[in-house]
């Protein structure tokens, strides 16, 4: 991509990342003589938009395709189909030769610190790699007083310079990861579970870090995780993901406060509270919950709403169409039958509706 | 697991196939570095001759026709006959020859997996005990032995030394089936040593690792017992490698067993691949080569559906 | 951005200490293994016997001696080794063979590594059916004896050691390609190329400087062991007449020679060169041997191996009294002997309590010591560590020093365990139901009958929909929550009076975890059992936890009631861990954080194990390790306790 392509698109108004009706379909894996499994749904019809300096958190459970979203805006998966626009220019499948210039607005921060830095570099190289590639500076003073800088920025001493990654501990690591994706100056960092694998005090740390990392910088951030409270905590807007799909969007207290979605309630119910008087009363809440249904094969999705077989309050046209997405009260969207059928919410929370029902049915 | 096993035989037909192919392309070759006829007909060879005999081989037609035909005969049983001895058929040929080469194999595999994994086991109980260093560093010394050389220490100490067995020959088991039995004790000792090392390391390493797994220890926790742990926990998961392991060393036993024979003066399929390839006799060596690569693909076959019997993801995923 | 902005991290003391780099370990580790230090010296020789062998030889290993009695001689001053038929000197035609050896590894595996090597890195880092259909073809040579392989080549070109070799060459390049394919396929699903592709690095970049490092190490063992390999087939094509020619030195041929001659002439005519092949291919397997062990860790303990027994110095205190005391733990000390001599002390003086009808919850960062300390308390010390001090009590029987057998009437029978991974916890060659009957047919006396109805009636308790069905599945056809919760009927199959759970949904989603704690908090109400739960996460400690346990750094911190730790803490760490939570951040802004890193267990500050990163250590705590004193019920382990020291009340807003 050329200055001039580049300098066009950071004056274009508009959100800086668009994703829109994102599919990703993993192909079976078959034997070499045999049938072709069909194809996993990894990702089925995703669209949002972050824009520049903001945070968007990305929520969902295991196999729920937040990653492989962040893998498709990475290049690392081949879509299927959808659009993605990143400053108004299309990068939905970047060209060999633009990839640089891609790779250059773009970073990522990946989940394992033990296995997301090369164990034979030293943190010099790891950080310093991107420097050269991007910015010409070849190994040596110059570029080590800029990896230097990197490393004041994720509160890391100089020393850690020639430290390679079995000499750091997880928190560590991930203050380098960090720093080798600000090492380019992107416009846009995902953070693909990046806190997961840390202790609690650790995990804080580098939360403390990347929001930091923001305040100073500006870079705006993809962040992926499986806690709705880390995620509630960094986020300016959050989307939660259920088997491939973004069953709600919109502002992050928002959402925490009124969701629209019983799978988000379902979500926000699960997680335990650091205190044994408040817990006690979730607990109830959570067990309205309680079915022992599992979820269906992304491999063979049902022919309606994803999630119809672990909510509490399906309906007929649940197991039969697929919700559209519709206005929600936090200025997201929803895709919910609960909001034109039935109750009809019209996009207010379904926390009243679902307690009622719940009691209801006990 | 019957449909696992049809999957299995039907998936060996292209492997089959594939070996026939280079069995055929090896014919080829050889006539590209000298003429076959040439060597049939012997020195001063008269022009008639030679066209004589590529005639009746079929040499002039084109590739694939002649491919075609030979696969033909094959598939009806019928390996030609010997450039040598026109009157000698090479089906009957490899029909005495590999009586004894089986056997030998046979026996040596019986030999080698089973006392293999019984020390392979002894040593993964203690590992770093004495049981195990003794263990080690017999395999380590016996794997770095060839047959061929423990079957000539076999031969003089036991059979010219010690005069317990013969050191040397072969009965066949139609004349006297204890005398075939002892006829076939020290080769495949000597062949089944080697087995019975790769084994026993193969074993002890993925049983040491199938003894640090997760389910070990949580079957320890339910109160399982010492016995149970290893025979019924460990052994099946550390034979899934294990598996593979006397895969290979089955089909490298069938290519070894060559020198064996040749160190007890045994007439088999090894005697006659060697003399094959010193005299170009093509039809010969096809033949033999043909019936190696069944036996190895059979082998495979084996080892496929034992994965199938270990392994509950493999069998129920196909 | 300034600094002093950032939570920082100290370098130095507190990060963990620096070891060597790992090319120096590697020397160091061969040097230190004597058949390493052999294996180097023996490949020495043979490559001075390949480029100079008149340096070792003492005779020219052609020149005959026809006179009677210098054929088939012993070793003597002149001929060290002896002659052969021809009266040739054996010592000097070993040298020469050991030249012709040489280059036979050279050819070979100058063919399997230029052929193996790059075929491997194309098929594994291209993938898809191109790759399988690659594979396929290599797997069907793969599968064929090398014997074999090189009869083909030999009869198309004739036979001759080198030709020979071609053939050995192409059927090795297929142990490469297998090995390379499969490592690159690894790597390359490794985050870090992942990583690597998102800096923009290119392909090339990434296959040389990424994946080609880690492909190393296995090539070079993989190359040692093949090069045995390649002269033991070198060996017997020579010996039989199809390799080297008859008058070469090869040890093959002269092991042919040998043949016709050993059974008359005495067995030493075999010696020699059969000594030279078999010291040869050892010292090869050797060399992988080594390579292999000073580039990974040992693994010589599993989980069969039983530590040897130490005396286990007694506990100072005395157990908790009462009939509902089920475990009573005091003053457990448990050592890991490290590989450099140095001794980590995992556990010091742990003590607890758990009665019947009560959970009690053991919270605590990584590194702390809790999963530790239920495996010791029950006899399960992970070797080479070593319970070396303490006390152990349960249900009123002190099982300090109980056998192994002594423990297995107990383990599973009247205490149960749930462990952090459902899946692999369960053996995958065994069915579901066969698990699950094991403990019952072991400790309850059933049958095979009885213990598959018992079974199907557990399934249905820990509520597995279609449990008849079920039994008869093998655990890869489980989610983990499934998974988990035959992990629980498992535990429960005995109807134990302690059940002790280790992390049992921290690797389940959040939406399953309730329903595990659910089910473990239904079936404690029915049968009055004591449950331990382990775990990092306070609020699952919240929600099902009536007295918790802190730990950190191996030690206890402090033992309350769960109403106390998250109203009342009295330990600053307690504090600390409360406050890092997101939940109980209020507002924008940072949140809490605590410095620094856990110690390592091997240098262990002198003070109390907190206090580096203590918000409250004074000078006595650097210095003083703290007790672990009684208050009332509760226990603490803070030097400043009962001191002017404030812990401000963190949760007592929302209450």
């Amino acid at each position: 991509m050329s200055d001039e392509l580049l300098l066009r698109s950071r004056a274009a108004e508009g959100p800086l990342l668009e994703v829109q009706d994102l599919h990703v379909h993993f192909a079976g894996r078959g034997r070499l003589f045999g049938p072709t499994p069909p194809p996993v749904k990894a990702v089925n019809g995703v669209s949002f938009t972050i824009d520049a300096q903001r945070t968007f958190g990305l929520v969902g459970e295991s196999g729920s395709g937040k990653s492989t979203v962040a893998r498709a805006i990475l290049q690392l998966v081949d879509i299927h189909a959808g659009t993605i626009r990143l400053a108004g220019d299309d990068v939905t499948k970047v060209p060999r030769r633009d990839e640089l210039a891609f790779r250059k607005r773009v970073q990522a921060v990946l989940q394992d610190p033990f296995s997301s830095l090369n164990q034979t570099h030293q943190t010099r190289t790891i950080v310093g790699d991107g420097i050269t590639r991007h910015f010409g500076l070849k190994a040596g003073e110059q570029r080590d007083e800029r990896v230097g800088r990197l490393l004041d920025d994720v509160g890391l001493s100089r020393e850690y310079l020639d430290r390679y990654p079995y000499e750091m501990s997880g928190g560590q690591r991930q203050r380098v990861s960090i720093a080798r994706a600000l090492a380019v100056e992107p416009q846009l960092i995902i953070a693909d579970e990046a806190t997961s694998a840390l202790d609690v005090s650790i995990q804080s740390q580098v939360i403390n870090v990347l929001r930091e990392i923001q305040r100073s910088s500006g870079v705006a951030f993809l962040f992926i995780a499986h806690d709705l409270e880390v995620v509630r905590h960094v986020s300016d807007d959050v989307g939660v993901m259920y088997l491939g799909s973004l069953v709600e969007q919109g502002d992050a207290d928002g959402i925490y406060e009124g969701p629209t979605h019983p799978y988000t309630e379902m979500l926000i119910a699960s997680i335990p509270v650091p205190n044994p008087t408040v817990q006690a009363g979730r607990r109830a809440l959570r067990q309205s919950f309680d079915n022992d249904a599992e979820p269906p094969s992304p491999a063979n999705l049902p022919p309606g709403c994803p999630f119809e077989n672990r909510c509490p309050v399906a309906m007929d046209i649940c197991r039969e169409e697929v919700p559209a997405a519709v206005a929600a009260h936090h200025g997201g969207r929803v895709q919910c039958h609960l909001h034109t059928s039935g109750p009809e919410l019209g996009g207010e929370s379904v926390v009243e509706f679902i307690t009622k029902e719940a009691r209801t049915l006990t | 697991m019957a449909k696992y096993i049809g999957i299995r035989v039907l998936a060996t037909i292209p492997l089959l196939f594939a070996i026939a192919v280079v069995t055929f392309l090896i014919a080829v070759a050889m006539e590209a570095n000298g003429s076959i006829a040439g060597q049939v007909c012997g020195e001063g060879a008269t022009i008639e001759c030679i066209a004589e005999v590529e005639e009746s081989l079929g040499l002039n037609d084109p590739l694939p026709s002649r491919f075609v035909s030979w696969l033909g005969d094959v598939v009806q049983g019928d390996l030609g006959v010997s450039l040598l001895d026109r009157n000698a058929g090479v089906g009957e040929l490899i029909g005495e020859r590999i009586w004894p080469s089986l056997s030998i194999v046979g026996l040596s595999l019986i030999i080698g997996i089973s006392l293999g994994m019984l020390m392979g086991i002894i040593a993964a109980i203690q590992p770093g005990g004495l049981v195990d260093r003794i263990f080690s560093i017999t395999a380590a010394s016996v794997i770095a032995a060839p047959g061929f050389l423990i079957g000539m220490m076999l031969s003089w100490g036991i059979g010219v030394e010690l005069g317990w067995l013969s050191p040397i020959g072969y009965t066949p088991f139609g004349e006297s089936v204890t005398g075939w039995f002892k006829s076939l004790i020290l080769p495949s000792i000597a062949l089944g040593m080697p087995t019975l090392a790769i084994v026993q390391r193969q074993l002890r390493s993925s049983m040491a690792n199938a003894l640090q797994s997760r389910y070990v220890l949580a079957a320890r926790a339910r109160g399982v017992g010492r016995a149970t742990l290893i025979g019924r926990h460990a052994l099946p998961n550390a034979m899934i490698p294990t598996i593979t392991v006397i895969g290979f060393r089955a089909a490298a036993a069938i290519g070894l067993t060559t020198a064996i024979e040749i160190v007890f003066g045994i007439r088999g399929m090894g005697e006659l691949l060697v003399t094959s390839i010193l005299n170009r006799n093509v039809t010969v060596l096809q033949g033999g080569m043909l019936v190696v690569g069944l036996v190895v693909a059979t082998v495979n076959l084996l080892v496929d559906i034992s994965y199938g019997f270990l392994n509950p993801k493999v069998r129920l995923n196909k | 951005m300034t600094e002093s902005q950032l939570p920082s991290e100290p370098s130095g003391d507190a990060s963990p200490a620096k070891p060597d780099s790992p090319r120096r370990r590697f020397w160091r580790r061969m040097f230190r293994n004597p058949l390493g230090v052999f294996s180097m010296i023996w490949f020495a020789i043979l490559i001075v016997a390949w480029i100079w062998p008149e340096l070792l030889a003492t005779h020219d290993p052609f020149k005959q001696d026809v006179t009677l009695q210098r054929l088939y001689e012993g070793p003597s001053g002149d001929h060290w080794l002896g002659t052969d038929q021809f009266g040739r000197d054996f010592y000097s035609r070993v040298i020469h063979g050991a030249g012709l050896a040489f280059r036979s590894i050279i050819i070979a595996m100058t063919i399997a590594v230029g052929v193996g090597v790059p075929l491997g890195l194309f098929s594994g880092w291209r993938g898809g059916r191109l790759d399988r259909a690659i594979m396929w073809v290599n797997d069907v040579f793969f599968s064929l004896p090398i014997i074999l392989l090189a009869m083909a080549v030999i009869i198309i070109l004739n036979p001759s050691l080198d030709n020979a070799m071609i053939g050995v060459g192409i059927a090795m390049s297929t142990r490469f390609t297998r090995l390379t394919r499969a490592v690159t396929l690894q790597e390359k699903e490794e985050l870090y190329v992942d990583s690597a592709r998102i800096t923009g690095l290119s392909t090339r970049t990434i296959l040389s400087r990424y994946i080609a490092p880690n492909l190393m190490s296995s090539l070079i063992v993989q190359a040692a062991i093949i090069s045995g390999a390649i002269i033991l087939i070198g060996a017997t094509l020579s010996f039989l007449g199809i390799g080297s020619s008859l008058d070469d030195p090869d040890w093959g041929v002269m092991l042919n020679r040998g043949r016709e001659l050993f059974r008359v002439h005495g067995v030493w005519q075999i010696v020699p060169p059969g000594g030279a092949l078999i010291l040869t291919v050892l010292a090869f397997n050797l060399l992988g041997d080594a390579i292999r062990d000073a580039i990974g860790r040992d693994a010589s303990n599993n989980a069969l191996t039983i530590t040897k027994r130490v005396s286990v110095a007694p506990a100072s205190t005395s157990h908790a009294e009462g009939d509902d005391v089920v475990l009573s733990v005091r003053d457990m000390d448990v050592e890991f002997p490290g590989t450099d001599g140095r001794i980590s002390q995992v556990l010091e003086g742990v003590s607890l309590d758990v009665r019947a009808g009560e959970t009690l919850g053991v919270v605590g960062e990584s590194g702390s010591g809790k999963s530790m300390t239920m495996l010791s308390a029950l006899g399960l010390t992970p070797a080479p560590g070593r319970m070396t001090r303490g006390s152990v009590q349960f249900d009123g029987r002190d099982v300090t020093n109980l056998s192994e057998g002594e423990w297995q009437q107990i383990r599973g029978k009247d205490v149960g365990i749930i462990f952090q991974e459902p899946i692999a916890v369960l053996n995958p060659a065994i069915k579901v139901g066969k698990q699950i009957m094991e403990p019952l047919m072991i400790h309850m006396d059933m049958n095979r009958d009885e213990a598959r109805a018992r079974a199907a009636e557990l399934l249905a308790e820990v509520r597995v929909p279609d449990p008849e069905r079920r039994l008869d599945q093998y655990p890869h056809e489980f989610s983990g929550g499934m998974a988990q919760r035959v992990g629980i009927a498992m535990a429960l199959a005995c109807e134990p009076k302690l059940l002790i759970a280790d992390e049992p949904s921290t690797a389940l989603d959040v939406t399953v975890q309730g329903q595990i704690l659910d089910l473990m908090a239904e079936v404690q109400q029915r049968r009055n059992m004591a449950i331990i739960l382990i775990t990092h996460d306070l609020g699952v400690i919240a929600e099902a936890a009536d007295r918790v346990l802190v730990m950190y750094g191996g030690q206890v911190m402090e033992t309350a009631s769960a109403g106390d730790v998250f109203f009342n803490p009295k330990h600053p760490y307690s504090k600390a861990l409360l406050d890092t939570m997101p939940q109980n951040h209020s507002g924008e802004g940072a949140l809490a954080v605590i410095p620094g890193v856990v110690p390592s267990a091997t240098a262990w500050p002198a003070g109390c194990r907190f206090a580096p990163r203590c918000a409250h250590a004074i000078d006595d705590c650097v210095t003083t390790m703290p007790p672990l004193e009684q208050v009332e019920s509760d226990m603490v382990r803070c030097l400043r306790h009962g001191t002017d020291l404030v812990l401000a009340d963190p949760a007592e807003a929302d209450a």
